[in-house]
């Protein structure tokens, strides 16, 4: 993972001529067709897409160079992605490219469009090479609720386990490919940094409203957010500033300056105040996982950052019921668009409309999506409401008012990502869907508070990846990329000095 | 010496820290006054509740997994009941995590998908437009 060459260098070489974009983009397609049979990290391998993408861009690069056109250079300069190839989690529509969100109710489906991000990515140059694997719509916390017809995706590290999810496509092909690449990920209640921590990648959870939504598979329209994946916080940074910023398409974009994230890469953490949430790094903890956490901390105190204990109570304690209350009641409206007759799996036009309906998604829907519509009619059926989905809207106020008093005293908090390495899948296979939500005890929080957050990789235990979990306040990426850095230096990018 | 790595079965929610003795109060007269879901709404899961829920969410359960889901939802609900503790009084509902302006744009008619590209996905078709099931029997 250590040879491939970072963004900002990979283009420099592409640019002046050191290496050829088209043959680039045919090494990691060549590669991903190869690991795709053992690994399963895409749905779709979009090919002739890249290929038309990477031959264009050919061509730009080379007439630019052989007139020494110092202007077309200077345009080319200044596109962020230039030449780098980019996975995109499946819940994002790529048009003439197969869209599903992992679900068969979808499959077949080419979207007439491009998510705004994709739009963004490749007018800064960048190559979509695949769609990536996921849970179900979004629906789980290690990858392994795939739709019907899918395969589970393995952890680059051990075949036998997780990738985490439900990212987890994205995730395991960024740590296994030898090149250059970045990937678009998207998270709901953890799935950008779970699957980044039990894959040893970065992965960073945008602000929500920070990037459109426009063309993404809703999940819960209130706590989707799309962010980025990549092998290090430097390419994780230019991603984002490539995709971040306000959307005309979207009403739920943030109109916020967008800040030079990659300039903070690297920038001095002295003087940053961590609040290291203590309650994660005990009971119900694995102790190697906090043990090496804790030492990504005190790397961080070595470069001048100071740190103090805190208590952070209802993300904690009441974090996953708040979420899965709200999230499976925006997920039970929202999936009622996917009944078989604009898109996706169709069934014989039989019956009334609520047969049919009725017979799309019940033939079509794997389990776990099925729980969750269930759990969320439930938690919307009058007698229930109330207790049940407006009492968790006004549980998540109580909860960002809680993080917002603490960031009146810290700049980031931090906590493990998740309380154990990557598990196997016949543990996985052993759990009670309640006890399956618990993974996101400590991603919940942030995400129902749209609070920026980061996965960084700090050691391995026993040869499986651990990560820090770093929360920052409402549109202060900035912070967490110059955070990321900090911790590189020492535990990052599969070369911690812990291991 | 570190413990031996935590099998995922045994995660659980970590045991909140030593609260203060105006917390442990707090907390008694939370849980006083404010019962849990099953205690205030007298929640029976059983076959018969899943199968209302499941026709409202338009879902037809094989009795299998009709009986996997009473199983799964009375531990889910018992769990995720106590979010009915949490004081709530004069609390505001949070739509969003983020504050938002409306967004609106000027009233210009602009192209749209052509009809062939709008339809292009659908096996289910006539005459340029969508055909569907009968809505009234």
């Amino acid at each position: 993972m250590a040879d491939a060459l970072s963004i900002i260098a990979l283009k420099q070489k592409l640019l002046t001529g050191e290496l050829d974009v088209v043959e680039h983009t045919e090494m990691i397609l060549q590669e991903a067709e190869k690991l795709n049979p053992s690994y399963h990290y895409f749905n779709v391998i979009s090919s002739n897409l890249a290929r038309v993408q990477a031959q264009e861009l050919r061509r730009e690069i080379q007439t630019a160079l052989k007139l020494k056109d110092k202007k077309k250079l200077q345009v080319l300069q200044q596109k962020k992605l230039l030449g780098i190839p980019i996975s995109v989690k499946d819940a994002i529509c790529v048009k003439g490219v197969e869209s599903t969100a992992g679900s068969r109710i979808l499959k077949g489906y080419l979207p007439p469009f491009n998510a705004t991000v994709i739009s963004r990515s490749v007018n800064e140059g960048g190559i979509i090479i695949g769609k990536t694997s996921q849970d179900e719509f979004g629906f789980g916390g290690f990858n392994v609720n795939v739709g019907l017809g899918y395969q589970v995706p393995k952890n680059p590290f051990d075949k036998n386990r997780t990738t985490g999810g439900s990212s987890g496509g994205g995730s395991g092909f960024t740590q296994l490919t030898k090149y250059t690449h970045v990937s678009l990920t998207e998270s709901t209640g953890g799935s950008i940094v779970e699957p980044a921590a039990f894959c040893g990648v970065v992965g960073l959870c945008p602000t929500y409203g920070r990037v459109s939504r426009y063309g993404l598979m809703d999940f819960a329209n209130s706590l989707d957010k799309i962010g980025a994946t990549g092998k290090t916080t430097a390419d994780v940074a230019v991603l984002l500033q490539s995709i971040a910023g306000f959307d005309q398409k979207n009403a739920t974009t943030a109109d916020v300056p967008v800040e030079d994230y990659s300039s903070f890469v690297g920038k001095p953490i002295k003087g940053l105040k961590i609040g290291v949430v203590s309650v994660a790094f005990g009971d119900g903890t694995d102790s190697f996982v906090a043990e090496r956490v804790w030492k990504g901390i005190k790397s961080l105190e070595s470069q001048g950052a100071s740190y103090e204990e805190v208590n952070l109570d209802l993300p904690i304690t009441m974090g996953v019921p708040t979420y899965y209350l709200i999230a499976t009641s925006e997920a039970s409206t929202n999936l009622a668009k996917y009944c078989g007759l604009r898109y996706g799996k169709h069934e014989p036009l039989e019956g009334s409309f609520n047969e049919y309906f009725t017979q799309v998604r019940s033939k079509n829907l794997g389990e776990e999506a099925k729980r969750r519509i269930m759990l969320g009619t439930f938690a919307r059926m009058a007698g229930y409401r109330d207790a049940c989905y407006l009492q968790a809207l006004k549980v998540r106020t109580k909860m960002i008012e809680e993080y917002k008093k603490l960031f009146t005293k810290y700049d980031v908090l931090m906590t493990p990502t998740a309380p154990i390495v990557a598990p196997k899948f016949d543990e996985i296979a052993k759990l009670t869907p309640l006890q399956h939500y618990m993974i996101d005890i400590f991603t919940v929080g942030p995400n129902i508070a749209g609070l920026p957050h980061i996965s960084v990789p700090v050691g391995k235990q026993n040869g499986m990846p651990v990560g820090a979990l770093a929360i920052a306040d409402h549109f202060k990426e900035s912070t967490l990329i110059k955070l990321g850095g900090a911790l590189e230096k020492t535990c990052g990018a599969g070369q911690c000095a812990c291991d | 010496m570190p413990t031996p790595r935590r099998a995922p079965e045994q995660l659980k929610q970590p045991s909140t820290r030593q609260q203060t003795p105006q917390q442990t109060r707090q907390q008694t007269q939370t849980q006083q006054e404010a019962p849990t879901l099953q205690q205030t709404h007298k929640i029976i899961v059983d076959e018969q509740l899943i199968t209302t829920v499941a026709r409202n969410a338009r879902l037809a359960l094989t009795p299998a997994e009709t009986k996997r889901f009473v199983v799964q939802f009375k531990e889910i609900l018992d769990a995720f009941s106590k979010v009915s503790k949490v004081p709530t009084n004069d609390v505001a509902l949070m739509i969003h995590p983020v504050p938002l302006k409306n967004v609106m744009r000027q009233d210009i008619v602009k192209p749209s998908f052509p009809v062939e590209t709008a339809l292009a996905n659908t096996q289910h078709k006539k005459d340029n437009y969508f055909k569907g099931p009968r809505i009234v029997s």
